[in-house]
């Protein structure tokens, strides 16, 4: 079904950009890494523009960030190749009134799992959003899709099968190697703040070195700022040069919110966000 | 006052705090290990303050707001109360005590209710022990500033 | 010829007669330079480690001085001197190092650097593998050359042959009484990408504003993964870490990808993205032939080995100069 899809979304590309209803689509192209991000302003790159089963990044961070940015804030229309489960992060920055989404144009893939290396994304595990919602226009077929058997929480339910000493070990061993590249950051497309909270200075409240205490100072931090907005895509981790499962710590509070409140974000764009409003019956048996 | 706890108490202007010092004023006696903030709401409590907090010493953190429907800004306590919620389990998580980051509605009539916490919570950390994992990864140079003592310790 | 087992023991010696060992270490799937604890601890079978010498001469973070300032005092901080070798690097961060020393110990010495650099010895594994990423040779090194290596290992038949480059690395074999060895070394690994890098200085030098920057850049997400791992780059950042009255203050690296880079009080001098990687470019391909007559690269490939969004540094530069 793959190259199918593909051809149709060339094709497809192709026709938007030179209708003028697009001024530049989103993709993805072959790259070192198997795919990376493809912008395609002409008609004559639409050949680059690949869909296969490592188109495994989420591309919606750049909706947010330069070029993208400037000419979404110009008034063009921009288009974004999304897989079900990008969607909800698009849900999300709609929802944080970070797009206008008559500004985007959302060309949803049916999706038959991404891989990561050899085995399938952990994220395809158990994945109910094989065919997007609520785009402008889906490729690919609905028949034929197999479900991903798993569980998306699998190396986080190995950290809680550890006691707390054997946690904290593993956690400073592993974010001991951070160096604080921030890419972790710049790969999230929920880490839009036009300043991190790791850049001010006064007063200072994270430390700007990569020492362990600066390092999980930062990761815990950033967990924190993402409650009720990560929505899982890993992508934090896809870009860490370091190895570092830094996903975990946000899907772990991605997760934890589910359990607790029932909430998922970027799930229903209309929703308030999780942080910013409450229920008069939210759980409080922690409190004194 | 056993001389190895500290513990930060971030306490809301309106219930919390004047709870404490009703708890004062009226002469309870309770442990002296933690030290008083005080912050306009509870739903001031960034999670920095708290990290902060481990990161110059405190052994833990204690949290007051105003009881669900009291407090001042109508919902800041409502809202803070799910981050509360997500810090608690997520120090869990990378591996530090739960019982690290206390949480207290505690009125300004309560001052009882805030010395039975303060003993409360002063036990069970006494039980854990100083929080030596964090001070471990902390470069003493950045510890602590200064003692401030007051006239009557 | 010297097998992997008389290495080790070589190593041990070292490790005996008080030599701090860094070489490349594997945990799980990274392999990275590491101070060793044991010998069998060293990884000969991957390409590249991930991170690279700048650990060992210009680490991530370090304190410069301690301060009080009710007392007053400063106390600066200077780590125990203390003998490192460098073992198992490959060509290209030994070659990587003499760029860091023309530049931090040419005109102005950075103290701290040199005197890490004056205990530092670099005994090379030459290499037998090439991955799609390298691209030495475009620079003007290759897989066994012994540019900034005081001793070179070329391997040899499953083993290594060692050759001594330099003064340095002579004192070091008479000393530990290593012995060096004839035969002949494998023939070098071929590599797959290859660029010239005939006119791209010529080019830089005339275009400073051009609309190919924006092009060029777009993939780029302005984090620093390509800087912090990359051999040659060198900037840094002074900042406090303070208490109230005492503090530390630190250098620690600095990337021109970041938004705040060179940001001053009230302006950032490289406003949007294309401009900040236009600095990293011209820097390494401009900036520092202009000061030390060698371009900042070394074609170790990091940069587009770990960029997590494809940007390709020999694309660009023939994209710029097309």
């Amino acid at each position: 079904m793959r190259s199918e899809q593909e051809a149709q979304l060339r094709r497809r590309v192709s026709q938007l950009l030179e209708d003028g209803t697009l001024k530049v689509v989103l993709g993805y192209a072959s790259g070192f890494k198997g795919t990376r991000p493809l912008f395609v302003q002409d008609t004559r790159h639409v050949d680059r523009l690949v869909w296969n089963e490592a188109c495994e990044a989420n591309l919606t961070g750049y909706l947010l960030r330069e070029p993208l940015k400037e000419m979404l804030d110009a008034g063009n229309r921009i288009g974004l190749v999304v897989k079900g489960c990008d969607m909800r992060a698009v849900n999300v920055l709609i929802q944080e009134g970070q797009v206008d989404r008559s500004k985007i144009y959302l060309i949803g893939m049916v999706c038959e799992g991404v891989r990561d290396g050899s085995d399938f994304s952990l994220k395809c595990r158990n994945c109910r959003v094989q065919i997007p919602e609520g785009c402008d226009e889906t490729i690919g077929t609905h028949t034929e899709l197999e479900r991903l058997e798993g569980n998306p929480l699998e190396d986080i339910l190995k950290v809680k099968a550890m006691d707390l000493a054997e946690r904290w070990a593993y956690w400073k061993q592993e974010l001991s190697r951070c160096i604080k590249c921030y890419a972790c950051r710049q790969a999230c497309p929920m880490c839009y703040c036009q300043e991190c909270i790791t850049e001010k200075s006064r007063p200072q409240w994270i430390e700007k070195a990569p020492t362990l205490s600066g390092n999980i100072a930062y990761h815990f931090i950033r967990a924190i700022h993402l409650a009720g907005r990560c929505v899982s895509c890993g992508e934090c981790s896809r870009a860490c040069p370091m190895d570092i499962p830094v996903d975990m710590l946000t899907r772990f509070v991605a997760a934890t919110i589910e359990e607790e409140f029932g909430y998922i974000a970027g799930e229903d764009v209309n929703a308030k966000p999780f942080l910013g409003t409450y229920r008069q019956d939210d759980p409080e048996d922690f409190i004194r | 006052m056993s001389d190895r706890l500290r513990i930060v108490g971030f306490l809301c202007n309106w219930c919390s705090y004047a709870g404490a010092d009703l708890a004062g004023t009226t002469r309870l006696k309770h442990r002296a290990e933690v030290r008083i903030v005080r912050v306009p709401c509870s739903g001031r409590i960034d999670p920095v303050f708290i990290l902060k907090a481990y990161e110059r010493g405190a052994d833990a953190v204690i949290v007051g707001g105003c009881h669900p429907g009291d407090c001042h800004y109508v919902s800041g306590n409502l809202n803070a109360r799910r981050r509360f919620l997500v810090i608690r389990k997520l120090l869990e998580f990378i591996g530090i005590e739960p019982d690290r980051f206390e949480v207290t509605w505690c009125s300004a009539a309560e001052g009882e209710k805030w010395a039975k916490v303060v003993n409360e919570v002063c036990d069970r950390v006494e039980a854990l022990g100083p929080f030596e994992a964090y001070k471990a990864i902390t470069p003493p140079v950045r510890g602590p500033v200064k003692e401030v003592t007051t006239g009557e310790e | 010829m010297k097998t992997i087992e008389d290495i080790l023991r070589l190593i041990e010696d070292w490790q005996g007669k008080g030599y701090t060992v860094v070489a490349p270490v594997r945990s799980e799937g990274l392999v990275s330079f590491e101070v060793l604890r044991a010998p069998s601890q060293i990884d000969f079978d991957h390409v590249l480690t991930v991170n690279t010498l700048k650990d060992v001469t210009l680490p991530r973070c370090e304190t410069l001085f301690k301060y009080d300032v009710e007392k007053a005092s400063i106390e600066p901080s200077w780590e125990a001197s203390q003998p490192i070798v460098v073992f198992g690097s490959r060509p290209c961060d030994a070659a990587a190092v003499t760029i860091l020393d023309s530049i931090l110990m040419g005109e102005v010495t950075d103290s701290r650097y040199a005197r890490r650099r004056e205990n530092m010895i670099v005994v090379t594994l030459a290499c037998s593998q090439a991955d799609e990423a390298c691209f030495c040779t475009s620079m003007g090194y290759g897989p066994h050359d012994p540019t900034g290596s005081d001793i070179i290992g070329l391997p040899s038949k499953g083993g290594y042959v060692f050759r001594v480059v330099s003064q340095k690395g002579k004192d070091f074999a008479s000393k530990v009484g290593l012995e060096l060895d004839e035969g002949r070394a494998d023939p070098e690994p071929e590599l797959k990408r290859r660029i010239t890098t005939d006119g791209i200085k010529a080019w830089l030098d005339e275009n400073f504003e051009s609309p190919k920057w924006e092009k060029v850049s777009e993939n780029c997400v302005s984090c620093g993964a390509c800087y912090y791992l990359c051999p040659t780059c060198h900037c840094f950042d002074i900042a406090d870490e303070a208490g109230a009255s005492r503090g530390v203050r630190m250098r620690i690296w600095d990337c021109c990808s970041f938004a705040g880079f060179t940001k001053m009080a009230a302006h950032q001098p490289r406003v949007g993205k294309h401009r900040r990687y236009r600095q990293r470019i011209m820097h390494k391909f401009k900036y520092t032939v202009d000061n030390i007559g060698k371009t900042a690269c070394v074609g170790d490939g990091r940069c587009i080995r770990y960029c997590p969004y494809g940007v390709d540094i020999t694309e660009v530069l023939e994209a710029l100069r097309e």
